[in-house]
Parts: C-alpha cells; structure tokens; sequence
C-alpha cells in the first residue's frame, strides 16, 4: 500500500478535526480544576521578552530579557542563543546583569555620603550630591591647573583628577564625558571593560 | 528494528516521566493514564515494524533550503502486515487508557484480527485520509467517526517516526528556517529548551522530529515582533510555559529541561504541560499543532 506525504499527514491529522478528549470519555475536570487553581491563587505569571544588546563591552553580545508585564519588573535576563556572536553564552560579568536591575535588594536606590575620617553613612538628596561633586572638582581643578610644565611650556592640565569610565557607557555617554573631562584639563582618563 | 537495551531504555524513560508528572501534579493523573499504555505500544510497536519503503530519497537541496519537508511529495510504502500488527499492538493499549470507548475499540479490533481482508478494507480511509471515507467506514463499522480517525491516526504515528529516524541523518546540519517539520511539514506540537545557551529546538506532532528554531519567533505565522508575543507560566513551575502569539492567536507550550536533573521522554512532555493548555485556550489562544489531541479543553 502506498501513500504519499499529504495522504499521510492527512491521516495523522483527522484527529486535529475538533476531536476533543471528552469525545474518548476522558474527564479534563481535573485538569481545568488545576489550572483555576493557579488563577485563583494568582500563581499564573504573564511575561514579555525582548531581544537587547549587553550594554557592556564592545562584543556587543545578544540579551534575551524577559520582563513580568502585570509587575513591569525584569524576571530573567539571559544569552540570546540565536545572536551570531555570542549564540546564547555571556561573559560572568553578562550573564550577572539581572543583578544590576530593580530586583537586586542590596541595589543601592539613594545617595550615601561618608565624610572623611569617619566610618558613618549619611542619607543625601541628588541636589546636594551632584552641587557637592561640581563644587570640590571645581576646586580641586582650580587649586591644581597646571599651565607650563618644567620646560616652561603651556601644557593647561589637571594632575589631581582621574576620570574612570564605567564599562555599561555608551558611545553617546562617552563622547560628553570625554569632551568634559578634556574641557576641565584631565589627563588621566581611563576606562575598565571587565571590572 | 532495534536493540531490547534500546527499547527498554525509551520504555523506562517514558514511565517514569508519566510517573513524575502524576506525582508533581495529582490532578493530571487521569490524562496521564489515559495515554500511558498507548505511548508505550507506539514505543514498541516502532520497534517491531522496519522502515517503511520511499522514493526518491535524495535531499532536493535547493527546494529543501527554500522550505519545502523531505516527504513533501515522496510515496511511502506500508504493507499491510506491518499496518495489523501495529493495529493489534495500539488498540488494546488505548482499550486500556480509554475504557469507556472499550465498546467501540473491542468492535474495531475484533474486525482487524479475524477479518482476512480488514486492511484492505481500511486502505481507502488510511490512503486518502478523507473524513467521508473514513465515516463511511465507521458506518460500516458500527463506530463513532472520531473513534475510528483517533486510531487511524495513532496508528500512522509508529511508520512517521521510522520514516523520520531514516531521514534525519539525511538533513543533519542542513539550515532549516520554518516552523513545520523539516521531515513531514506537520506543525510542532512542543518546544524545548536545551544545552547550556538554552537553544530552543521543535518537536514534531507527527514524526516526532526535532528541529532547531529561533526563540523569539511565532513557528506558526513566523512572527518576530516581540511585543505581540507573550509567555505564560505558573509561578511554582517557571521552566514551564505557554508561548503566545497575539498576530495569529495560536500557542505552543514548552519546556525548559536547562535544570532539570532528568529531561521528561518528549513525547510526554505535552501531556505534563496540558494545564497550559487550559489556561491559553481560555485566553482565545488555539493550539499551533492541528493534530494536537489537547484542543477544545475549556468546551
């Protein structure tokens, strides 16, 4: 006897016509009990993913992240194994992203100052931080500016400030942040990748 | 034909992944009775039947990298032997997990084992897969339609699957893009998280074939746009889940086996996943898998 694939497929398919197990004698009650259960209980989780770039190094390896959509909160971030350069592996410090986002509770969500020459943590406002950080590098530049070296020639540099770029900045970030830092004189501008 | 180490090997693995699935979720039992003896039967019969004959098995490259499945338009050739010996095999399993059909079954294995001319009878219905070939068979046998197609289709699943273990080597490495299997064109019916980098691979309704597909895209209407995608899990099990895709309103469930310390048999991990079943379809979502034998749950 000879049949071909579409005949086949057919056959394998007749029961795909609306055949339901009930039609068998099959009590799904149980099953739909179970399934209410999760609902009543709000055990059931509805969830978003999105295909993102690792915001870190220059690999640019693939994210799949996955976000809850009732909660608005990230629940996994992990290697995308479908991205031509990385297929699904992540770096220790890629694969540790998930706990850069809101879920991580030791994430630091205010400013905390320490004076010098104490051990004590203060709770401070975004204002006073960031009016705090212009004025000390102000004077610190403006206590430090070097306008000739030894030789007696105009070299305009800060020897006092160091500038470290984070490895999760961007190229938009860092094209201010460079044109800043120069502005002011710095010459020790670095960055980490792998830190 | 297989080794008995083989076979006893897939048959273990199939029972005790029923097993953990009645242990974990009590309330799955009864489907998880339902099909135990049957997916064993196919188990065995796979084992007892050789491959049937086809034609032309050479890959046609450039149709295949186009999208066209390997049996798109090959014969294949069941004798009828093997057809009544899977019959016999199938049908007093599903007697056992379906006993309130036991009237119509008893009647449909009765004419397999003593009518001389039974498969000959059946050819036409099996043949062309017709629904009114296959009623006016069941007329004739005095048995509801949709017993005599259920059959019919579990008994073409043993000869798939041969075919599929024939051709698989055959597209080993081959790119394959779609969402219908590579092998039969049918649609799949579970997806699966494997290795380290949890690639997500595709298990065939009908042959049981097992493909490699993208994670973020619809295998049903090739979808890419993540926000009318959505998955849907249940807290206390997160490596389970339900993929739903708002452009053509169908599903696939799926399994995540990157944690687990014994990946279920694949041919059970639908019937451990069937309470997703449940909750997509009462969402208005339906099954991607036209065979699949988990749709109308909430009628």
């Amino acid at each position: 006897m000879t049949i071909s694939r579409r005949e086949f497929l057919l056959i394998s398919g007749a029961v795909g016509a609306g055949l339901a197990l009930s039609k068998l004698g099959i009590d799904t009650g149980p099953v739909k009990a179970y399934a209410d259960e999760l609902k009543k209980v709000d055990k059931v989780k509805s969830a978003r993913r999105t295909t993102t770039i690792c915001p870190y190094c220059a690999v640019g390896c693939g994210l799949i992240c996955s976000a809850d959509i009732k909660a608005g909160k990230i629940i996994n971030i992990e290697g995308d194994p479908d991205h031509p350069i990385n297929e699904g592996s992540l770096c220790a410090k890629g694969a540790a992203l998930f706990q850069t986002t809101a879920n991580n509770p030791n994430r630091l969500q205010k400013v905390l100052y320490r004076a010098p020459h104490t051990d004590k943590w203060q709770e401070k406002s975004w204002d006073w931080a960031i009016t705090e950080i212009a004025k000390r590098v102000k004077s610190t530049r403006d206590n430090n500016f070097i306008e000739k070296n030894s030789k007696g020639e105009p070299v305009n540099r800060v020897e006092a400030i160091a500038h470290i770029g984070s490895a999760a900045l961007d190229n938009e970030e860092l094209w201010p942040l460079q044109a800043m830092m120069r502005a002011l004189g710095l010459v020790y501008i670095e960055h980490q990748a792998r830190i | 034909m297989v080794s008995d180490e083989t076979h006893n090997k897939t048959v273990k693995s199939i029972r005790d992944s029923l097993e953990l699935i009645k242990k974990d979720i009590p309330q799955l039992r009864g489907v998880v009775e339902a099909f135990e003896e049957l997916l064993v039967a196919k188990s065995v019969a796979k084992s007892e039947i050789s491959t049937p004959g086809f034609s032309n098995i050479e890959i046609d490259l450039a149709r295949f990298s186009q999208g066209v499945p390997v049996l798109d338009d090959r014969k294949i050739e069941v004798d009828r032997d093997s057809l009544r010996k899977v019959a016999l095999l199938l049908i007093p399993a599903i007697k056992k997990g379906f006993p309130k059909i036991d009237v119509a079954l008893n009647r449909l294995e009765s004419f397999v084992a003593n009518d001389e001319t039974a498969m000959e009878q059946l050819q036409p219905a099996l043949e062309s897969g017709s629904a009114v070939i296959l009623g006016d068979m069941a007329v004739k046998l005095d048995i509801p339609t949709e017993i005599l197609q259920f059959v019919c289709s579990e008994l073409a699943k043993p000869f798939a699957e041969k075919v599929e273990e024939a051709i698989a080597p055959m597209i080993e490495g081959l790119n394959w893009l779609k969402g219908y299997c590579p092998v039969c064109g049918a649609w799949p019916t579970v997806s699966v998280l494997k290795g380290n980098e949890g690639r997500r691979f595709l298990n065939c309704s009908v042959c049981g074939h097992e493909w490699n597909y993208m994670r973020t895209q619809c295998p049903f209407c090739e979808n890419t746009d993540t926000t009318k995608q959505e998955i849907i899990f249940s807290e206390d099990r997160k490596y389970e889940y339900a993929e739903l895709c708002h452009t053509c309103r169908k599903y696939i469930v799926g399994l995540d086996t990157r944690n687990l310390i014994s990946p279920p048999h694949p041919s059970t991990a639908p019937i451990g996943l069937i309470y997703l079943d449940v909750l997509a379809q009462e969402r208005g979502f339906t099954p991607g898998a036209t065979v699949s034998m988990f749709r109308d749950l909430t009628m």
